[in-house]
């Protein structure tokens, strides 16, 4: 069985390399993209079947990367990573088709579980 | 103001004439029918004689050249009392009271006049009455006026007063010292043209709109944003009249130009705060599992996610830092400080301290002003003064010293064989007033910027207090300082709006409706062709028949050459008074701005005209194309018949005082009374309208012209 792909979109770079390791430990392919621009390029070739995305990244925001990733054929599932617990942003969120929603900070193994529930749907 | 010649005109000349024809038709008539029946009835040879007839031509001559002469003696004796009594009866029947008519020719007429003093002094009498209880009412409302004034005066807020169509009637000190730039007042001004105008026009709409649905106690917020980046908030509400109707707006307002700064930092980093620290904080977590949960890392691995860890953290820290920083500058949480005596805070609270063994020592005569909100102080520094003297052991007082100390007042209360005295018994005292919070007095302390901490000697103890310096403070708390200015009134009967015309309609309006500008200028000499200038330049507003006391415009002008002796001799206006003063082109765009689109009224008009005229030209300026009435040429006109036409003659004849004669401000207002007192003669002639006045004005001109060539 081939791995699934994940593919990891924040401007941390601390948080990608973090999520990188975590991932790839439990058994993910993993990518990074750094913004928003970058992340739309990646998913094009890469095809991840999630895509963890932050919601604030300079160039595109992550509202406007999951409408795009969700209009293209074949989307991926898409979890918002935030630093805005806010309600309004969730709703947001969900309106532009993401799947899930998780506020930072988090566990590690709280996001690999929505991860794989995701995934089993 | 240029003399007025003061010539008469020979108004009387018509009525002479035909006073004097009729006389002579009179005595001529009978004269010539008695010759002519005498002539027929004369024998032929008698009668056809060349020498009779001769004489008779001649003696009938002489006869009416001395009727002609008899004549015009008797109307000039009839005359000129009769003249005297209408001219004089009019002035008492309209404007001065203390007018009387001096008319003694020994006849009806001289008893007819004596009469008519005596009813005039009557009347003055039951006038003068009347006014001693107007000046009763008047004493009492003005007392009303400086009452609210000294309200009005401590208001930390701005007020304004606007009528019901916008104008500013009322601005106290701290509106004016917000919203007055330069020389033009901002009273009598639309609101509009003082704060941004489509916020203003909103804001009286939406009340207006309220006042008509019934929802007459409405208030609106409003906020006005500056140019400059400063912040206006406030409310405005309608202003209802005695019957009910709507009489105006008041807008009250808050300079939060300085809040808002802090609000803005505030903002920006402690409310941004928790955001910013969450995505440092989540990369931390991630990290910490990993190195907590992975023990077989390889060494590599383990050293990035840990300097990884190590760089968050860092993140974490300076924002924290700058948070601390931008909360250590927010003066919400203490009391606000004001200048205040160090020395007269530590005696009150010594003498608040009732029943206590206290006393001070020394204290240094000349001690700087601390920043502090004293009656806070006082408690706290009574309540450490109870807590030494609790612990006295009964004969020695606590004594209180205050020294200047670096940046601090230091207070030093001190106690002489102090038993059983512990430091840490300070934290649990708290400092209580009636009637408010609890405090302890360490949190008390600190509220006023003040450091509490304490010092042994053996046996003695000592609890120190210090009290920052006000000089320390950039700034005592902008919103609290008191603007030391009296507010600026206008007349409130003024709530009654000015009509507003159309421009091209002026000239059909009513002269008692008008809106005038009178203005005067003194100059440096009276030839404004050959470079003489103006040094000073006032204007008086007249509206609705009324000269309004407040919002007059007034301005030295740097003429930019130096003013002659004798020009100085005649205004008392000095090279060095208008020194720095603005220049005409200046001062001639903000009295443009000031006289908006009032009728112009000057005394001798052509005269101060003309300066304006060369301002305007001189300077490249749009000149001002309002229409002009000339005050001499209405008086001229009003009372051709009596003698003098300058500005004292026409103010002493119709009962005005000039406060400041030849200054350009006094004789301005001189102007404008006279002008009020004008109107209705004027009206009493058939002159109602603009355009009648200007047509008055053109026909005087013309008769002056024509006089002045005798």
């Amino acid at each position: 069985m081939s791995k699934e792909k994940v593919l990891v979109v924040d401007d941390e770079p601390n948080i990608l390399l973090s999520l990188e390791f975590i991932l790839e430990e439990e058994g993910f392919e993993v990518k990074t993209a750094g913004d928003g621009e970058e992340a739309l390029e990646r998913a094009k070739i890469f095809a991840p079947a999630i895509v963890l995305l932050d919601v604030a990244m300079p160039r595109r925001d992550g509202y406007e990367v999951c409408r795009i990733l969700k209009s293209r054929e074949a989307p991926p599932k898409v979890i918002m990573l935030t630093a805005k617990g806010q309600p309004l942003e969730r709703k947001k969120g969900l309106e532009v088709g993401a799947d899930s929603y998780i506020t930072k900070p988090f566990h590690a193994g709280e996001l690999v579980a929505e991860i794989r529930a995701l995934l089993e749907k | 103001m240029t003399p007025a010649q003061d010539r008469q005109i020979p108004f009387t000349q018509r009525i002479r004439v035909r006073l004097v024809s009729a006389i002579v038709l009179l005595a001529v008539c009978p004269f010539a029918l008695a010759v002519l029946a005498l002539l027929t009835s004369l024998p032929e040879s008698v009668g056809s004689t060349p020498h009779f007839m001769l004489r008779v031509y001649v003696l009938g001559s002489i006869l009416v050249v001395v009727c002609v002469a008899m004549a015009w003696r008797f109307a000039d004796k009839l005359l000129s009392p009769l003249l005297k009594i209408r001219g004089g009866a009019e002035i008492v029947s309209r404007i001065n009271l203390s007018h009387r008519i001096d008319v003694t020719t020994g006849d009806e007429l001289e008893s007819l006049a004596a009469d008519f003093n005596s009813m005039a002094e009557a009347l003055e009498g039951a006038y003068s009455e009347l006014e001693e209880r107007v000046r009763e009412v008047t004493v009492s409302l003005q007392g009303e006026k400086s009452r609210l004034a000294s309200v009005l005066r401590t208001m930390v807020e701005g007020l304004v007063v606007l009528n019901e169509q916008g104008e500013v009637l009322l601005m106290n000190p701290r509106a004016r010292a917000a919203l007055c730039t330069g020389s033009n007042p901002a009273l009598g001004r639309k609101l509009t043209q003082v704060l941004p105008a489509k916020r203003v026009e909103y804001h009286l709409k939406q009340l207006r709109l309220a006042w008509e649905e019934g929802r007459r106690d409405m208030v609106e917020p409003v906020i006005f944003p500056l140019v400059g980046g400063r912040l206006l908030k406030g409310v405005m509400a309608a202003m209802p009249e005695h019957n009910y109707g709507l009489a105006g707006y008041l807008l009250a307002f808050r300079d939060l130009t300085e809040e808002a700064e802090r609000d803005k930092r505030v903002d920006m980093h402690l409310r941004k705060l928790p955001s910013m620290l969450r995505s440092p904080l989540s990369s931390m977590q991630s990290l910490a599992e990993i190195l907590e949960t992975r023990k077989d890392l390889p060494e590599e691995k383990r050293k990035a996610f840990a300097a990884a860890l190590h760089g968050e953290a860092n993140a974490c820290l300076k924002m924290l830092g700058e948070g601390e920083e931008v909360a250590n500058s927010m003066p919400s949480a203490l009391w606000p400080g004001q200048p205040a005596d160090a020395h007269s805070i530590v005696a009150e609270a010594l003498a608040a301290s009732k029943g206590v063994y206290a006393e001070l020592a020394n204290a240094p005569e000349h001690l700087p002003p601390v920043a502090a909100e004293p009656f806070g102080w006082v408690a706290a520094m009574s309540t450490v003064i109870g807590w030494l003297a609790s612990h006295s052991s009964g004969w020695s007082p606590v004594v209180a010293s205050i020294e200047a100390e670096g940046e601090m007042v230091v207070t030093t209360f001190s106690l002489a064989g102090a038993k059983d005295i512990s430091p840490d018994e300070m934290n649990a005292l708290v400092v209580e007033v009636e009637g408010e919070e609890p405090i302890t007095l360490y949190e008390a302390v600190r509220r006023n910027r003040g450091e509490i901490w304490t010092r042994s000697h053996g046996e003695d103890f000592e609890v120190r207090l210090g009290m920052v310096k006000a000089s320390q403070l950039p700034e005592a708390d902008g919103g609290a300082r008191i603007v030391d200015d009296q507010p600026e009134f206008y007349d409130f009967d003024l709530f009654q709006a000015r009509p507003g015309f159309e421009t091209g309609d002026l000239l059909s309006q009513d002269l008692a409706k008008l809106e005038f500008v009178v203005f005067d200028t003194e100059t440096t000499g009276l030839s404004p062709a050959k470079g003489d200038k103006v040094v000073s330049l006032s204007g008086v507003r007249v509206r609705r028949g009324k000269v309004l006391s407040a919002g007059v415009f007034h301005t030295l002008v740097d003429p930019g050459i130096p003013i002659p002796p004798e020009s100085v001799k005649f205004h008392g206006v000095t090279d060095e008074m208008v020194a720095g003063a603005p220049k005409m082109a200046e001062a001639f765009e903000d009295f443009k701005e000031y006289v908006g689109d009032a009728v112009i009224v000057a005394h001798n008009a052509a005269f101060d005209m003309k300066f304006l005229e060369l301002a305007a030209r001189e300077n490249d300026l749009v000149s001002m194309d309002n229409p002009v009435i000339d005050t001499l040429f209405l008086s001229f006109g009003v009372h051709g018949d009596l003698q003098g036409h300058s500005l004292d003659a026409i103010s002493d004849r119709l009962g005005v005082t000039i406060e400041g004669r030849h200054t350009s401000l006094g004789d301005a207002r001189a102007t404008a009374e006279i002008l009020v007192k004008l109107i209705p003669l004027l009206a009493a002639r058939g002159v109602r309208t603009l355009a009648e006045a200007k047509a008055f004005c053109d026909r005087m001109l013309i008769l002056r012209w024509q006089n002045s060539r005798y």
